[in-house]
């Protein structure tokens, strides 16, 4: 399974590659910003897309849209990474499109398994839920 | 308050033409002891002496040549920007006194001169006008405070949401890191390796709670969340709360039973999810090995009781008020042993205050602690019942007033037992609060028509009248009472009301 993560931070980026390549056998490829995200979603075609709300320039939201309205990514599963979100926040980022919410700070020995829970519980009715921490 | 010497330091200045009138009011007012006393003959003067001076009062004769007091007041009103002459006006002629006073002077002295009514206006003039200044002060420095407190408030709150994004970060790459050496994925580390590796992650865990904690706090208290209320059952939330605690019960060898009732509550489920959480985390924690916890549900007519118990070492009953405030922990070395931010209880108490409802403790020390709380079992409870207004009468009423217009009620608050009396005369209320000591309650207790308004006196007993009528409409709330008593009082007070008005035939009073 081959991982995009967008975010700002390069110690969370190293930190999320590392756990989901190591404890959880996934590809990682990073992106910085939501612009390097967009074109990097488009080259690489990763299976799902680990995506930060809060950057500078371009934040999560935005992201999204440019995503879903690029043909190559309009359907490729967004996880939002978010520091604690309130419930109306979290009900917002998901009638964005997002197929999961995952909250900061995560816990880097259970990341590669929260992650595919989103990703087979998005295949189920039941409207998708925040994974706690 | 105006001072004597206040009033005789105050700036006064004397305008007239004619020399002998200046000599002998200036002559009159110092002989009475003023000190700061000008004059000028030259009415086209005035404006700027006034301007560089900012005299309290002018005396201001009318029939000037070249410029009569009528101009020189237009003047003055370019100049006195809180729209207020201080000008005391002097005239012989009895149709210019009406006509000074609606151009804006204050009062007026008649020609010949009788010393002391000269110097009573004078007195009063300046009072009002030194009066008058200070209010005007006073008002601009409240004015002035307000902002900066709105200010402040403003940044406090920029402030957390910046501390929390900024402090968040940072702590997730190091719990993140951590968490990575711990499981091994970065290679097999040493026994004590492990150790000191699980410590630094217990640690960053811990910090992140106690943000997360005082950011809860904080956005409760603020008001910043809304709680989201329905009708949603006790069993659903007391099942959601012990499988969150599940593990860690598991983790520290403790049972948790839980007593199958059916009752409903209105609330919001996830924040009273978070206060049976809070509350079994806390009662494991303090758990003698293997011991049990308790979660109970007593369902009320109008109010579901929770209550957590455990088997621990009890709470100290100095604490039992303590605990359910900030960073007040019975032992200071609890923050350091049994985890937790030490905020757990004072958001636990925050959430069940915006129900409307209490909470608070049992305990026996050396045997254990049972935390409880109660919440409405239905809106109705926490709805206004009446549009009338309710009455509360006496000093230190901010209380009550407070927790009554929370609940929705309308309420007129006065000081004194005849400002409530006659305000009763004139309006129809819905019921009237009063001390016990109150000369109130035995006066409307025998009045023809106002003994039917319902009342309430809070205090340690009432003693009626012998000639009262109706007692049954007389609720006692006892000195010490809590939000939840103070609003099932007023119901009662209320429903005791309406059903003495239906028996009556009088159906003034709209039905729910």
């Amino acid at each position: 399974m081959k991982v995009l993560i967008i975010d700002d931070d390069a110690d969370i980026r190293s930190i999320v590659r590392l756990s989901l390549s190591r404890l959880g056998g996934m590809a990682v490829v990073e992106a910085a910003s939501g612009a390097e995200g967009v074109r990097k979603a488009r080259d690489e075609k990763p299976d799902v897309i680990l995506l930060d709300m809060m950057m500078p320039a371009m934040d999560g939201s935005a992201t999204l849209a440019a995503l879903r309205s690029q043909p190559a990514t309009a359907t490729t599963p967004v996880i939002f990474l978010t520091a604690r979100a309130m419930r109306t926040e979290i009900e917002r980022l998901m009638a964005l499109g997002a197929t999961g919410v995952l909250i900061k700070p995560f816990d880097p020995r259970t990341l590669s398994m929260d992650v595919r829970a989103l990703l087979t519980r998005r295949s189920t009715p039941d409207a998708p839920k925040a994974a706690d921490e | 308050m105006v001072t004597a010497s206040e009033i005789l330091n105050a700036g006064i200045l004397v305008v007239d033409d004619q020399e002998a009138n200046v000599t002998l009011l200036e002559l009159m007012l110092r002989g009475a002891g003023y000190t700061s006393i000008a004059s000028t003959m030259d009415p086209h003067e005035v404006c700027d002496l006034q301007r560089k001076n900012c005299y309290s009062l002018i005396l201001l004769d009318l029939q000037m040549p070249g410029m009569d007091g009528f101009q020189v007041m237009e003047g003055l009103k370019d100049i006195e920007k809180d729209d207020y002459l201080p000008v005391l006006v002097i005239t012989a002629q009895s149709d210019h006194k009406l006509r000074a006073l609606r151009a804006g002077a204050k009062d007026f002295i008649t020609k010949p001169f009788d010393l002391s009514e000269v110097l009573t206006r004078v007195r009063n003039m300046l009072e009002v006008r030194l009066l008058h200044t200070k209010t005007a002060n006073n008002s601009k420095v409240l004015q002035q405070t307000v902002a900066r407190l709105e200010e402040v408030e403003r940044l406090k709150m920029g402030f957390l949401s910046t501390v929390s994004h900024e402090l968040r970060t940072p702590l997730t790459s190091i719990r993140g890191s951590l968490g990575l050496l711990a499981s091994g994925a970065m290679g097999t580390l040493s026994g004590d390796v492990v150790e000191v590796v699980a410590i630094a992650e217990r640690n960053a865990v811990r910090l992140m709670a106690l943000i997360n904690d005082i950011l809860d706090l904080e956005r409760l208290d603020t008001g910043k969340i809304e709680l989201q209320f329905a009708q949603v059952s006790a069993e659903s939330v007391v099942r959601r709360a012990i499988e969150s605690v599940a593990t860690f019960a598991q983790e520290h060898g403790i049972t948790i039973a839980a007593s199958e009732v059916a009752s409903t509550i209105w609330a919001d489920a996830d924040r009273i999810v978070q206060v049976l959480v809070n509350l079994l985390s806390n009662a494991v924690k303090f758990s003698p090995a293997a011991g049990m916890v308790t979660i109970a549900v007593q369902p009320g007519e109008s109010w579901v009781e929770f209550s957590v118990t455990d088997h621990g070492r009890g709470v100290p009953v100095a604490y039992r008020q303590a605990i359910f405030e900030r960073f007040r922990q019975v032992e200071t070395s609890d923050a350091r042993d049994k985890g937790g931010s030490g905020l757990g209880l004072a958001i636990c108490r925050s959430i069940i205050d915006q129900h409307g409802g209490t909470i608070g403790v049992e305990s026996q020390e050396g045997e254990g602690s049972t935390f409880w709380f109660q919440v409405a079992t239905s809106s109705r409870l926490l709805a206004p019942l009446v549009d009338q207004p309710i009455v509360i009468c006496g000093d230190r009423r901010g209380l009550f007033e407070y927790g009554i217009r929370e609940a929705g009620y309308t309420v007129i608050a006065v000081s004194t037992d005849d400002a409530a009396w006659d305000l009763l005369q004139r309006t129809p209320v819905a019921a009237v609060l009063m001390r016990s000591d109150s000369e109130l309650i035995g006066r409307l207790r025998k009045d023809p028509v106002l003994h039917r308004i319902p009342a309430i006196v809070f205090g340690e007993s009432v003693v009626l009248p012998p000639d009262a009528v109706s007692d049954d409409l007389v609720l006692v709330l006892p000195q010490r009472f809590d939000s939840r008593e103070l609003l099932v009082t007023i119901r009662d007070c209320l429903e005791r009301g309406r059903s003495a008005a239906q028996a009556r035939g009088a159906g003034t009073i709209s039905p729910l």
